[in-house]
């Protein structure tokens, strides 16, 4: 008898649960990359990447058929926003599959914070989410459709990855972006995208003095941050020695960099250390000088003109703060409060050691 | 050995009613010394059936001593009664003596070729004919001979059908009861393997026989199982599935507490572990008693292959116990509540393939299965060839039209197809079924809940699992209760080296007495 009961309960609770939270997959619209613009009124204008579901996924190369759109939106922030699009549209937005969000340059001079309380409090999006500024117009940015991939999401985000592992771009995700700007002994750096005809362009990168974009680098320089942050892994660096003459180019195979700073109660000591192995990977001619120490001369000019960017933006983006607090708290809690004053009056040395270990397969 | 008590209907024995009541004839109790009287009654029982025989016999100067013999043709050896009692009784000499010597020398005359005995009740007579005996009456003796001469066409010997293996033997047992234990005398060859027999079932008589290893096997398990299968009250056993439930520990739960088996190695392997076995006539399945949970993952050839094969075979197995289990389940759960999990690409694929299906996921898998399920029993019932090609290209035709006509996804497809498959990974066809109930019950949980109902499923499943026993073993030991000296085959097959004497895992009350 019991056993009846308990079976009719079962039924019940499986009957009666309303399938809970069940949505059918088709009935939702992935949105893959969330574009954010301020208008001039001040509201947050929110373009979303919707994916649109193709049966054909083998097929690389363009189709005829669309495969996204571009939804907009406009709200008093991007809760609001979002709210909006749901007014507008046939499927239900879904965040989930968010893998790039895309701010405006509007904007991110405005501040960031204005809208990133939203992304750290929602639970559907993730904290590895990459984030970037773009210069261009976003609406075009976000059509553009990459003729050697079917999604750009992915494309961009295929982009990223290659590009990140040469040393060529600086990838940040949400979560860093966060920490960045959270913690008060560095500053924030994005990525910035820019679209050139079909295609997607990175390399340069954008800089923050709090929330707020302060200044760009370009290429080169975007490389000589990388070597203040250590993120250098891989890549390859080609070389002119003096104008006019031939470049010669290395494969980095491993590169270190180490920041020491002294405090002597008057004056900030920097000195950063960069050691690198590296493989010869072209040459023409003759090469005078030694490679090792032509490499290493291109390698502190780089940074040399990073921290040039940095001096004159007043921001500290290239990690010396960070490297004080943990060489000497106290120091740093003394300077904290006038840091870009203290920056530009540092003495700094920076010393490049490369050791070409290699030369492919010639001998 | 504790064990709750089977239902309270089958704890006393009722008493049988017996032909004696439908017929409504006066039947004698004893025989009589008449021979005449004898050869009526028992005519009047059986004159209807085509095949009872009376042969009169008649010898000795004058033809003065009478006997008859009544069998049935269909159960004995003709020519075994020819050869071994009208032979020599034609050939002996009697003077005229009193009715009472003869029968004492006939018994002593009859070549012992065949099992003689003397039997005066009638009731027993009348048993004995329907078991193949041939009754020999005797005028003027009021005891009856009984003959035993059992011959019987039946199937023979050949490979098992539910458990084929690619190594090994290839005999499995048929429904005649004395050619199976012969099947496992010759296995066993120990004086030590007791074979004993129980009658069951009123009208049919069916004789069970509890086959263990007398010292091996636990006493208390053995008296048990006898006490159990003595107190089965059916009017007829058919098929020694049908005492599975009878003597089990009654629980609702769709696991079996025995293992049956059509293979004779595989039954002397589980006798030389301690375990019980039950063969009846009439069922070419033994059982084996206790069992565990494990035991339905073990198959005859892990042990007669090389042990690395065997942990794969075993690993293959235990994995596919959860894609014939959750495999639907899971794809169920995933694509209606946690879409987040699924790659970017895929779903936007999959997106695009299920615009057009009308159904909400779970009713698409529900309808796949129960087409499965459905062609999986088709294929049963159609001869051998016509059966599997059925079976094939029906789920093949069907899936492929569903699929086109947007009435099911091509995922889900694939998704039921692999559980399919998995479902025949597994050896032991009924253990299989088991699981194939509950992967009905597990696409419901997961289209009502999600992963939370999934898991609640498997903690569920678990307990219930944790909670059923066999015989007083624990269903999922030696897992729990963990007992490190009988893992050495569960999960994969230690070697041989590494087994001990006795071989693997020992059911859990099998310590010898």
């Amino acid at each position: 008898m019991r056993r009846c009961i308990a079976l009719l309960l079962a039924v019940a609770v499986l009957l009666c649960s309303g399938c809970w939270s069940l949505r059918e997959m088709e009935s939702l619209a992935y949105i893959l990359v969330l574009g954010i613009d301020l208008t001039p009124e001040g509201e947050v204008e929110l373009y979303a990447q919707v994916g649109l579901p193709s049966a054909e996924p083998t097929r690389g190369g363009g189709g005829e058929e669309p495969v996204v759109k571009t939804v907009k939106a406009k709200g008093k922030n991007v809760t609001d926003a979002l709210d909006q699009m749901f007014l507008e549209n046939t499927k239900q937005p879904f965040l989930s599959h968010l893998r790039l969000v895309v701010v405006s340059e509007r904007l991110a001079r405005e501040g960031l914070e204005r809208i990133l309380d939203f992304f750290r409090r929602d639970v559907n999006v993730r904290m590895n989410i990459r984030v970037a500024v773009t210069q261009d117009d976003l609406e075009e940015l976000l059509s553009v459709q990459e003729p050697l991939s079917r999604q750009p999401s992915l494309a961009i985000a295929n982009q990223f990855f290659i590009n990140s592992q040469r040393a060529g771009v600086v990838e940040i995700e949400l979560m860093q972006l966060l920490t960045e700007l959270l913690e008060p002994d560095r500053e924030a750096v994005l990525p910035l995208i820019e679209t050139s005809e079909d295609r997607f362009a990175l390399g340069k990168t954008a800089v923050f003095r709090g929330d707020k974009m302060a200044a760009t680098l370009d290429e080169m320089e975007t490389f000589g941050l990388l070597l203040w942050r250590n993120k250098v892994k891989r890549g390859v660096v080609s070389v002119t020695p003096s104008p006019g003459s031939e470049a010669f180019s290395y494969r980095i195979l491993s590169s270190d960099t180490r920041i020491t700073t002294r405090w002597d109660g008057k004056k900030l000591k920097v000195r950063a250390e960069v050691r690198t192995v590296a493989d010869i990977m072209e040459m023409h001619g003759k090469v005078k000088g030694d490679l090792g120490q032509l490499a290493s001369r291109f390698i502190v000019t780089r940074m040399e003109d990073a921290l040039g960017q940095a001096q004159r933006s007043g921001s500290d983006f290239l990690g010396i703060g960070v490297a004080l607090r943990r060489q000497n708290n106290r120091a740093w809690r003394e300077l904290r409060g006038r840091w870009p004053e203290v920056l530009r009056e540092a003495e700094f040395e920076i010393l490049s050691h490369v050791h070409i270990r290699g030369q492919g397969q010639v001998r | 050995m504790d064990y709750k008590k089977p239902h309270k209907r089958y704890r006393t024995p009722r008493k049988p009613t017996g032909i004696k009541d439908k017929t409504g004839d006066l039947k004698p109790a004893q025989v009589s010394a008449n021979l005449e009287d004898n050869v009526r009654a028992i005519q009047n029982t059986f004159k209807d059936s085509l095949d009872f025989i009376v042969r009169r016999i008649s010898f000795g100067p004058a033809g003065k001593v009478r006997m008859a013999l009544v069998f049935l043709e269909t159960l004995t050896d003709k020519q075994s009664f020819s050869d071994f009692v009208l032979e020599p009784l034609n050939r002996l000499s009697f003077c005229e003596a009193e009715a009472t010597k003869i029968p004492g020398r006939i018994i002593d005359i009859l070549p012992s070729a065949l099992k003689v005995e003397e039997e005066a009740d009638w009731e027993q007579l009348e048993k004995k004919i329907v078991t193949g005996h041939g009754v020999l009456f005797i005028d003027r003796y009021d005891r009856a001979v009984v003959l035993e001469a059992r011959k019987w066409s039946e199937r023979s010997i050949s490979e098992p059908q539910s458990e084929a293996v690619v190594v090994g033997p290839r005999e499995g047992f048929v429904e005649s009861l004395i050619t199976n234990v012969s099947l496992m005398r010759r296995r066993l060859r120990t004086p030590k393997l007791v074979m004993e027999a129980i009658p069951v079932g009123t009208t049919s008589n069916t004789n069970v026989v509890v086959c263990y290893l007398k010292g091996v096997a636990d006493a208390q398990l053995v008296k048990q199982v006898r006490e159990r299968i003595a107190k089965i009250n059916v009017e007829a056993m058919h098929d020694i599935n049908l005492i599975n439930e009878l003597i089990s520990d009654v629980k609702f739960t769709p696991f079996r507490p025995f293992s049956s088996t059509e293979r004779p190695d595989k039954l002397a392997a589980a006798l030389v572990e301690g375990r019980v076995g039950l063969i009846a006539e009439n069922s070419p399945m033994a059982l084996i008693i206790p069992t565990v949970f494990w035991q339905f993952f073990q198959s005859s050839e892990d042990y007669y292959e090389h042990y690395p094969l065997s942990a794969l075979s075993r690993t293959l197995r235990m994995l596919a116990f959860f894609l014939v289990v959750g495999l639907t389940a899971l794809y169920v759960a995933i694509v209606t509540f946690h879409q987040e999990m699924v790659p970017t690409q895929l779903i936007l694929t999959m997106a695009a393939v299920r615009e057009p299906v009308p159904f909400p996921t779970v009713v698409e898998a529900l309808i796949l299965e129960i087409i499965l399920e459905a062609l999986r029993e088709a294929g049963l019932r159609l001869p051998k060839p016509a059966g599997q090609a059925v079976s094939i290209v029906g789920a093949l035709v069907m899936g492929q039209a569903a699929v086109e006509a947007s009435l099911v996804s091509p995922q889900l497809v694939i998704v039921v197809a692999l559980g399919g498959i998995a479902s025949f990974i597994i050896p032991d066809y009924s253990f299989v079924i088991a699981l194939r109930i509950l992967k009905f019950l597990f696409i419901l949980l997961a289209g009502s809940f999600g992963m939370f109902g999934l898991i609640v499923g498997y903690v569920v499943l678990g307990v219930h699992l944790s909670s059923l026993q066999s015989f007083g073993v624990p269903y999922l030991s030696p897992v729990t209760p963990f007992k490190w000296k009988d893992m050495k085959d569960i999960f994969f097959r230690a070697p041989w080296w590494a087994m001990g004497k006795k071989g693997p895992q020992r059911a859990g009350g099998g310590e010898g007495a």
